[in-house]
């Protein structure tokens, strides 16, 4: 970039009346209310100048500051200080310049990030992007993202708005650009009114992409069965709705593991255990280390404890627990 | 099945008078070869090129057993890295900083270290493979390694070669004098597992009747079913590969079938996900094993086994049938008893070797297990 660029802008007043709004080529809408921003207006002014640019005809393009002059231009204010690029600038270079005046400001939300990225790919090549400004925007710079950044730039206000206020999160966001349009739509709904952290927006978006894979369906029919099993359930609270749904999807998801800790449960149940001894499997049932917990406060009751826990050690249902397979099936044994 | 040559092949000067690249001139004179004095000057990543270097590291190197998972002893030869044939879960994926086919073209060394480490050890009965970093045969029509490995082991007492490969190029294998020391091995799956995932190896008809083939010059055989894919029809397509395979061959020609549920390393995922986007492998129901590998949840891998031990016993109850990986709790569901029991996984596959092979009789040890890493786990995948 050339460092003189700057130093090429010349300050002037401008009328506010004069400049062509209608062209929004180097806009990136927030997508979220900008109350603050209002607010500080009203208090202080304009305390940085906009940057406009000087078109080949001589109107003055707005380049940064679209919502202080939006401002300025309503109240009727006369004249507003700008700072004017002048013509001889190229598309690459007035882009680099958009870019750096993005920086000073709050951070980029990723629905500004997308508009960034898709402006810069109709501007520059992929490499120049990834190495230049991708960086500077703080996105990992993948080949496969940059694809999922133009397609969410091209989305709805509903997603981009999610997107910008945090309702759903960057990461989910670049991948739901992927499903389809309605599945999209869905997902999205659900997750501003679920409120959930990202990780489990993640958690969830993922269990729903594989179960999806997994049954050949379409995501709209996994969501849609997924929807009304949760209406069934008395949750209304995000956070508990939020762990039906999560339930839900892992007994979707694994449903053999759940059969088999289900079946566990049935079993510790029917063995009728006082609750101070406990059995727990390996995790996900893998490997031979199951254990037993017994607490107790005194002689009388460990012994009490040891010979219950004896007790059921030796009744088939323990070894129902271990090899529910073996207990349950026919099949002829190995030579040994 | 077709095989495109490289577009160029690239040598270490070291190895630029190797037999092996005499060989590669005559068998593909149309390939240009480029001579480059250091390794880190070959292009990276380029899967046109075949790249032949001396190799430095150790030489065989073992199957990794685990304290949770049993492993066969099993020892790798190491001749080339890298595989074209592009099978979605192959592990071989993962390590991209070599995504080209490369060889090794010190094979003289090679050999005669081989040769000290069997003489070295005439009690030890040693298994040897060279399918794990690559498919043994994918590049045998070119390289014709296996003219010259096989002889090698046929008078050997303690060991036998096994060559595992997902190709049917074996012309080079008719008329070698192989003493009866190398088993040919096949990895099979079901006809739709190979379509979807397998699709540029040889069909499954194309690898039976490979099998066949090399049956009747005299040579022994294995299969190995890794990885089985738990998916819709699976007994049924098992079931059929596995009465072709008896169709095909006498199972008294056949030394072990090896059994394997797919696992992966959790990093190869997202790589899986990148390269095969259409696969479905990956959406099974996997837990994190002991070994941090994903694995089907085991009662999924327990009806796998058990159902192609019963299908295999009902063709030769006799056949040696291992478990690759697997903890001693999935073996006894499964299988109905332990390797322990049969003085361990290694005692069993040797004695498979001493009985059907009548090789190794004299031997009083099997080779331990070292733990090492390979990049699959031990006479999984790649290859198999
Ligand atoms: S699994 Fe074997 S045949 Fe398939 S790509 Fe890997 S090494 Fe090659």
């Amino acid at each position: 970039m050339n460092p003189e660029v700057p130093a090429q802008c010349t300050p002037l007043r401008i009328l506010p009346k004069h400049l062509d709004f209608s062209q929004e080529h180097f806009r990136i809408g927030r997508f979220k209310s900008r109350e603050d921003l209002v607010a500080s207006l009203e208090a202080f002014g304009m305390l940085h100048p906009p940057l406009l640019w000087t078109q080949a005809d001589g109107t003055l393009a707005i380049l940064d500051g679209f919502e202080r002059l939006h401002w300025a231009k309503n109240r009727g204010t006369r004249e507003v200080l700008s700072l004017v690029l002048p013509p001889a600038l190229s598309g690459n270079e007035l882009w680099r310049i958009r870019v750096q005046t993005l920086l000073f400001g709050l951070p980029l939300n990723p629905a500004q990030k997308a508009q960034v990225i898709h402006r810069l790919s109709s501007q520059f090549s992929f490499e120049q992007i990834h190495t230049e400004f991708l960086p500077l925007l703080h996105v990992p710079g993948r080949p496969e993202s940059l694809k999922s950044w133009c397609l969410l730039a091209h989305q709805d206000h509903e997603v981009l708005g999610a997107a910008a206020r945090e309702e759903i999160s960057e990461r989910v966001a670049l991948e739901l650009v992927h499903w389809e349009p309605e599945a999209m739509k869905t997902m999205v709904r659900v997750l501003t009114e679920l409120q959930c952290s990202a990780s489990i927006q993640w958690e969830l978006v993922e269990r729903i992409k594989e179960v999806a894979i997994r049954e050949a369906l379409p995501r709209a029919r996994v969501l849609e069965n997924l929807m009304s099993e949760l209406e069934v359930t008395p949750q209304k609270h995000p956070r508990r709705k939020t762990q039906a749904l999560r339930d839900i999807l892992e007994r979707r998801r694994f449903p053999r593991l759940k059969e088999r800790e289900a079946h566990f449960e049935t079993l510790l149940k029917k063995g009728a255990l006082p609750n101070n001894l406990r059995i727990y499997p390996p995790p996900f049932f893998e490997g031979r280390n199951w254990q037993m917990h017994i607490t107790f406060s005194n002689r009388e009751q460990l012994v009490e404890l040891l010979s219950t826990s004896t007790r059921f050690a030796l009744s088939p249902l323990l070894e129902e627990m271990m090899n529910p397979l073996a207990s349950k099936s026919t099949k002829t044994q190995g030579r040994s | 099945m077709r095989l495109s040559p490289p577009k160029k092949i690239i040598v270490e000067r070291n190895v630029a008078n190797s037999s092996l690249l005499e060989q590669l001139k005559k068998t593909l004179p149309q390939v240009p070869v480029e001579v480059l004095n250091h390794r880190k000057d070959f292009p990276k990543d380029d899967p046109d090129v075949l790249e032949i270097i001396s190799f430095k590291g150790r030489l065989l190197k073992s199957c990794p057993g685990t304290r949770h998972y049993l492993c066969c002893g099993y020892q790798i030869l190491h001749f080339g890295v890298q595989c074209t044939l592009n099978c979605t879960y192959c592990i071989l994926q993962a390590y991209l900083n070599q995504a080209g086919l490369r060889l090794f073209g010190n094979e003289e060394e090679i050999f005669s270290a081989l040769l000290e480490e069997l003489n070295r050890n005439p009690q030890t009965l040693y298994r040897i493979g060279t399918g794990e970093y690559t498919d043994s045969l994918l590049l045998d029509p070119w390289t014709r390694f296996s003219r010259r490995i096989v002889p090698l082991f046929a008078r050997r007492p303690n060991a036998v070669l096994e060559l595992k490969t997902k190709t049917n190029f074996v012309e080079n294998l008719q008329g070698l004098d192989h003493g009866g020391r190398t088993l040919v091995g096949w990895s099979l799956n079901t006809r739709s597992v190979q379509i979807s995932e397998e699709p540029r190896t040889a069909s499954i008809k194309q690898r039976i009747d490979a099998a066949q083939r090399v049956s009747g010059w005299g040579y022994f055989l294995s299969f190995h079913f890794d990885p089985l894919i738990e998916h819709k029809n699976w007994r049924q397509g098992y079931e059929e590969t596995l009465d072709r395979i008896f169709q095909a061959v006498d199972p008294g020609r056949i030394v072990w079938i090896s059994l394997g549920a797919f696992r992966f390393m959790p990093q190869l995922k997202p790589i899986v996900q990148r390269r095969h986007p259409r696969t479905r492998i990956l959406y099974g129901e996997f837990i994190r094993g002991l070994d941090q590998k994903m694995r089907y949840f085991r009662d999924i891998r327990v009806e796998l086994y058990s159902f192609m031990w019963e299908t295999i016993r009902k063709a030769d109850p006799q056949l040696c049938v291992y478990l690759c990986m697997e903890s001693e709790d999935i073996w006894r569901e499964a299988l109905g008893f332990s390797p322990e029991q049969r003085g361990g996984l290694p005692q069993m596959l040797d004695d498979a070797v001493k009985t059907k092979m009548s090789v190794g009789l004299q031997c009083i040890r099997s080779n331990p297990c070292q733990g090492e890493t390979p990049p699959g786990d031990g006479g999984s995948f790649g290859c198999v």
